[in-house]
């Protein structure tokens, strides 16, 4: 676990930072015994809350770390703009890919994997809530209190206000030293936590409604299956996705954007423009034969999707402050 | 304005200890120009005017029993006359039946009478959420007594 009723958070800290030989300075991990390379900050918000403000450069002691997050917690995740990564999140034999800024809803059981760009820093602002306080604390009935929250992977991704990624940034310029800072800190956190609760719709639980039938994320997995078919990039319409998965069209796009967190089109189209990018770095196509291949006659068309996804035009693609290690 | 800590302990003390007597004692701490936000709450995160948060008192004070705002520490900051402090609430949600208990963080600004004229209020949204969980009891109490109070 994190931490215990009985444990400190620095005790822990302090144990972590001797396992992977970091060290800790004012409540805040350095990574790689400097803070240059990277530092992660706790504070505990109450017993089983925590927030973790985190600002690294790519850094080998990241995955090191992961050993020590436990099963029973369940996460959500900033990633704030200008200091985003792209993560690929596996969940069995299932890939999603976050490549914007936005809020991301997960328990343990998921496999992150993140890309880090050469020299370049990421800031990411998490919440880890233990499962034993949630359900100390919420009762039968409660979300909270589901069982396969914690039991099967779960993850979903939603966009927050910019107002709240910019209160995420904000994070950065406190010290976490006892006094009114710390409040400021506490007061901002609960303020992006009620906000991710908001973005989530976790108080109507009617996201998590999804997540009730099996039968339904079989479903709803397989037609993600057939989105992310690079052999055959055609945009199947929703009538015959729900044909398949055997239920309405309505129902369809309402599962799809529970468990994935966006529609049915725009995941499909965030798929085929990472993997124009892929085939770009793979340098085998010219940028017209991808666009062509992902859907796109119109190579112009092509750059403009391309640039509102990525921020860059293809053919910026390859320039090597983009380099990916 | 640079208050002695002390008076603005017993304000708080006081200030926190009329919010178990009803909205009439609570309010008259609050300067008429007074702005009042409460970020943590989705229903009341806009700012509220003095008469707009009496309104709201009026509407959840009496949804609350056994009221205890306890273990208060007051925060003075560099900025003169702005303060943080923190209290542990515990109360019975009438119409749930559910304790809440909170670890609210207070922000506020003092004019020159000291009177309140900037609050903020932030607390845990997840303990909130379930201590008033079923809300549509919660709401059709909040109907009840409007319908009541005319």
């Amino acid at each position: 676990m994190i931490y215990s009723q009985l444990d400190d958070p620095s005790q822990w800290l302090a144990d972590i930072a001797i396992q992977i030989g970091a060290t800790v300075e004012n409540n805040n991990l350095i990574l790689s015994g400097s803070a240059e390379n990277g530092s992660i900050r706790l504070l505990p918000l109450e017993e089983g809350l925590m927030m973790i403000s985190m600002e690294v450069k790519s850094n080998s002691d990241i995955p090191k770390l992961m050993q020590f997050v436990p099963s029973d917690y369940l996460f959500m995740k900033l990633y704030l703009p200008e200091y985003h990564l792209d993560t690929t999140v596996r969940s069995g034999f299932e890939y999603y890919q976050i490549t914007s800024p936005g809020a991301l809803l997960y328990n343990a059981h998921l496999e992150l994997k993140s890309l880090f760009k050469i020299r370049q820093r990421f800031r990411i602002v998490a919440f880890a809530m233990r499962a034993d306080w949630l359900k100390q604390l919420f009762h039968a009935g409660s979300i909270f209190s589901e069982k396969r929250l914690f039991d099967v992977p779960l993850f979903r991704f939603e966009r927050v206000t910019p107002a709240i990624l910019q209160s995420a940034l904000n994070l950065f310029t406190f010290k976490a030293e006892p006094g009114s800072d710390l409040l400021r800190m506490k007061a901002i956190a609960y303020d992006i936590l009620s906000e991710l609760i908001t973005a989530f719709d976790l108080q109507k639980g009617s996201n998590t409604s999804a997540l009730k039938y099996q039968n339904d994320i079989e479903a709803i997995f397989r037609v993600r299956e057939q989105l992310l078919d690079t052999e055959d990039m055609i945009y199947p319409t929703i009538d015959a996705l729900a044909k398949q998965a055997a239920m309405s069209p309505s129902k369809l796009k309402t599962l799809f954007n529970s468990v994935f967190g966006m529609p049915v089109f725009e995941f499909y189209q965030q798929h085929r423009l990472v993997y124009a990018r892929n085939l770009i770095e793979g340098r085998q196509l010219t940028i017209r034969e991808i666009g062509s291949k992902i859907g796109y006659s119109n190579l112009s068309k092509f750059s403009q999707a391309y640039k509102k996804q990525f921020g860059y035009l293809p053919h910026h693609t390859l320039l090597p402050d983009r380099a990916i290690i | 304005m640079d208050f002695q800590k002390q008076k603005v302990e017993e304000l708080l003390n006081n200030m926190l200890a009329s919010f178990g007597k009803g909205p009439e004692g609570l309010i008259s701490f609050y300067a008429d120009d007074a702005s009042i936000q409460l970020p943590f709450s989705k229903r009341n995160s806009a700012i509220m005017n003095r008469k707009q948060y009496f309104n709201h008192l009026s509407r959840i004070l009496p949804l609350l029993k056994s009221f205890k705002l306890h273990d208060h520490k007051l925060y003075a900051t560099d900025e003169p006359g702005n303060y943080w402090a923190t209290a542990d609430l515990e109360c019975v949600v009438i119409p749930t039946g559910k304790i809440y208990r909170q670890n609210y963080i207070f922000r506020f600004c003092l004019s020159e009478e000291m009177k309140i004229t900037q609050y903020y209020e932030y607390g845990n949204p997840l303990k909130m959420a379930e201590a008033l969980r079923p809300l549509w009891k919660l709401y059709l109490n909040l109907f009840r007594a409007k319908i009541s109070s005319k």
